[in-house]
């Protein structure tokens, strides 16, 4: 029987073979599939159209549902892949550092450098003969092949002493295995922080009104973070809403903000749908409207209620609203550029140039008033009179607070860059060692390169070529190489 | 589309389908002879389909990817363009030009009959991120698809070879372990391709819907895909798979990468990328 340790380590060596990782990127491919392929929950535009699967199905729907494969990228199963792989991603990082190491010559660069004579005995190998002309002894033949293979940007390792050593090209590149496994922990970092940490609600200001920090304020509050719950010092002003002009037509409208972030205020004219970003916070302007002021007073003059009521009534629709505690309904349409043209009634644009209203009062069934007017007239019913006094535009903002953007951005560059270093600029390999023949040297060459071996070898070729050029400048002469 | 534009498309079309048909004659029926003429129909045929892009994005203002027709065009200009470039350097692997074209020219039929004309652009398809993601992404496509037409090249390769059967049509191309290494560098090329266009595709996802990542129906099939090519590399790597095997993997794998471009709303209907879809209800 195998002691609890020796269980572990051989589980623990177990765990990290190449086989097991293909095994749980193939389970997570397959769970992808599934949810693909199996009716998602969050995939239904409606709940009637989720419960219409249901009753279409009761059998199917009823065993998808108890697996859990209806919500399959929370579910426990996707969970316990995904903690398996970054488990095992690390272990296997872990164990491979040395070897990445190794593999840059970092470590051990004289044990690789070890035995390179044997190339002598290889029928494959690429051989040079140069004569004792211009080279004192094979030290300096090796010396001038490392400087020309330094010249194109191979690492020399150790000294070429001896007459042997191995030149590298793209020493560095194992580091990219590092890098691009590493970034998916990063991205996981990233992506857990926004996670747990993104709130996200609605504000809704009118021009002149302020946020600071008041949660009250928000309309409606769509993440709550699970942790950092507190918002940075953060403050908000919506100055005022301007029509953007195209030639002399108002187009579209512009918000324009003040914000303070910590200690920093930033002035800024945001588009609707284009965010802005500052810090952790982010602010999208996810609509306009009007906020007009409506005062109510009894015929007497005597101003009884008022308020600026935040209103749809920006594009042509009609909204509603109740003074507290009285029973009218109040039904508005506004028209920011009035005009009137073969009998019916229109808008020009969007900006507050020529304000009508149209305001319909109902109790119950009955319409007690339905008229257009402009601001500042005054509209009877009963033993009341309304007035819009005043028109704001309002915006209802997205505020959006997060942390992770950071480790998630770091992943991608360290995901792209360790990809490029290590597929783009692959290792490559030469080892070279001189011998003494008579009258002059022979020297032998031999490459490799990781992933493209047999390409390579048209590579060398060239290369070989070249330093026999090289060689060749120095006087005396030389012969063979890639041809012979 | 304009008849500028009708008459190169359907020019281009035209062209790349005679070729598959010479490359197919040649093939089949070992005629060795008729391949000489594929890259004189090829050749033109580029030329249009590169025109069709050009005139389409200084037409609408923006990089042409919206709507079947415009991804056609797209997608199918980098297969080709890369096709032609292992041509220029390899003459011998004429034989990949019958996965590439063909392909491209079922794409583009289908975007033809589909949506020829150019759509109204949304406001989400007008960011810089969008650029990013769509060249990556084609360029991917491009890529994987030349991977897959050196697979069906070396399996053919392959074939003649264990049966002992010599002929100047497969003894022309590049040893069996050359078209391995080549296979092998698209599959790496379209790899680093894919995974910017993953990242620059989540960017844009924050900018447009607010969260990076989403399980989409086109992200999680993307995703997928992407992580195929990342098996077959650690089968290469690890286990040390070569040719026949890695060939019939790209093979395959190519139904993963239609499937995330072209055809998810065959599966899901309600994608947020379904742009086109979406534009058209
Ligand atoms: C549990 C997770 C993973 C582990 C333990 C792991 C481990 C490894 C190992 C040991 C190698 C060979 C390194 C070498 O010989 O130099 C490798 C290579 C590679 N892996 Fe992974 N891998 C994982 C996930 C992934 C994923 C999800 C992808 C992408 C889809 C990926 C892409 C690659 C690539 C492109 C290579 C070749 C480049 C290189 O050698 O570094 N790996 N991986």
């Amino acid at each position: 029987m195998p002691s609890f340790a020796e269980s572990v380590v051989s589980f623990y060596t177990g765990f990290r073979r190449p086989r097991v990782t293909i095994v749980i990127i193939m389970v997570l491919l397959l769970i992808f599939f599934l949810g693909l392929v199996v009716p998602q929950k969050k995939l239904y535009l409606s709940r009637g159209q989720y419960d219409r699967w249901r009753t279409d199905y009761p059998i199917t729907s009823l065993v998808i549902e108890k697996l859990g494969l209806n919500e399959i990228y929370t579910s426990p199963l996707t969970v316990a892949s995904l903690g398996i792989f970054f488990v095992n991603l690390m272990v296997v990082l872990a164990h491979r550092i040395p070897i990445v190491l190794r593999r840059s010559y970092l470590i051990g660069g004289a044990t690789a450098a070890a035995g390179i004579e044997n190339i002598r005995e290889d029928p494959t190998s690429l051989k040079i003969f140069v004569d004792n002309v211009s080279h004192a002894d094979k030290t300096s033949v090796s010396d001038s092949v490392a400087v020309f293979l330094r010249g194109h940007f191979w690492s020399v390792i150790g000294r070429p002493a001896g007459g042997s050593f191995l030149a590298v090209k793209n020493r560095y590149s194992p580091f990219g295995f590092l890098f691009f496994h590493l970034s998916f922990l990063l991205c996981l970092i990233g992506g857990l922080l926004l996670h747990y940490t993104r709130f996200s609600g609605n504000l809704v200001l009118t021009e002149g009104q302020e946020f600071h920090a008041d949660m009250s304020q928000f309309r409606i509050i769509k993440n709550d973070p699970k942790i950092f719950k507190a918002l940075p010092d953060f403050g908000l002003s919506l100055i005022r809403v301007a029509p953007r002009y195209e030639g002399k037509v108002g187009t579209d409208l512009d918000v324009i903000i003040r914000m303070k972030y910590l200690q920093e205020n930033l002035d800024a004219v945001m588009k609707v749908n284009e965010p802005i970003n500052k810090g952790a916070i982010s602010i999208l302007a996810e609509d306009i409207g009007v906020s007009p002021l409506f005062v109510l007073r009894k015929k007497s003059g005597e101003e009884i209620q008022g308020g600026y009521f935040s209103l749809k009534i920006l594009r042509g629709d009609e909204d509603s609203f109740k003074f507290p505690g009285l029973p009218y309904r109040i039904s508005v349409r506004f028209y920011p550029d009035y005009y009137e043209h073969d009998g019916a009634t229109d808008t020009r644009s969007l900006e507050i140039r020529n304000p009508v209203l149209r305001m319909r009062v109902e109790l119950g069934d009955k319409v007690l008033y339905d008229a257009f007017r402009r601001p500042g007239e005054w509209a009877s019913f009963g033993d009341y009179e309304l007035s819009c006094r005043d028109i704001r535009y309002w915006v209802d903002f997205l505020i959006v607070r997060e942390y992770g953007n950071v480790p998630l951005y770091l992943g991608f560059f360290f995901g792209a860059a360790g990809l490029i270093i290590r597929l783009v600029f692959t290792q490559k390999l030469v080892r070279v060692h001189v011998a003494e023949t008579c009258g002059g040297y022979k020297l032998f060459i031999k490459g490799n390169s990781e992933y493209y071996p047999q390409t390579f070898a048209g590579e060398l070729d060239g290369i070989v070529s070249a330093l026999k050029a090289h060689l060749l400048a120095e006087g005396g002469t030389v012969k063979g190489g890639a041809t012979g | 589309m304009s008849w500028v534009e009708s008459l190169l498309a359907w020019g281009m079309i035209y062209a790349y389908a005679l070729s598959t048909v010479l490359l197919l004659t040649a093939y089949v029926f070992n005629k060795e002879l008729l391949l000489r003429y594929v890259p004189f129909l090829m050749v033109p045929a580029f030329i249009a389909h590169t025109a069709i892009f050009v005139i389409r994005w200084q037409r609408t203002g923006y990089f042409p990817a919206n709507g079947e027709f415009e991804n056609a065009v797209n997608g199918g200009w980098f297969a080709i363009l890369l096709t032609l470039y292992v041509l220029l350097r390899r003459r011998g692997l004429i034989g990949l030009a019958m996965f590439t074209v063909p392909i491209t020219l079922l794409f583009l039929g289908y975007g033809i009959m589909k949506h020829p004309t150019a759509l109204p652009h949304g406001a989400a398809l007008k960011s810089s991120w969008l650029i990013i993601h769509v060249f990556f992404a084609q360029l991917a496509f491009g890529a994987y698809l030349v991977a897959a037409g050196l697979g069906a090249v070396f399996l053919l390769k392959k074939a003649k070879a264990d049966k002992g059967l010599i002929h100047p049509l497969y003894e022309k191309l590049p040893s069996l372990g050359i078209i391995d290494e080549l296979m092998f560098k698209f599959v790496i090329y379209g790899f680093i391709c894919d995974a910017i266009m993953i990242a620059a595709g989540s960017i844009w996802a924050k900018d447009l819907w607010g969260s990076y990542w989403s399980w989409d129906p086109v992200e999680v099939w993307s995703l997928s895909s992407w992580l195929v090519y990342g098996l077959s590399i650690h089968l290469r790597q690890t286990l040390g798979w070569r040719g026949r095997r890695l060939a019939w993997l790209y093979i395959f794998a190519m139904v993963g990468i239609v499937i995330a471009y072209w055809g998810v709303d065959f599966f899901v209907k309600n994608s947020q990328h379904i742009f086109g879809v979406k534009a058209g209800s």
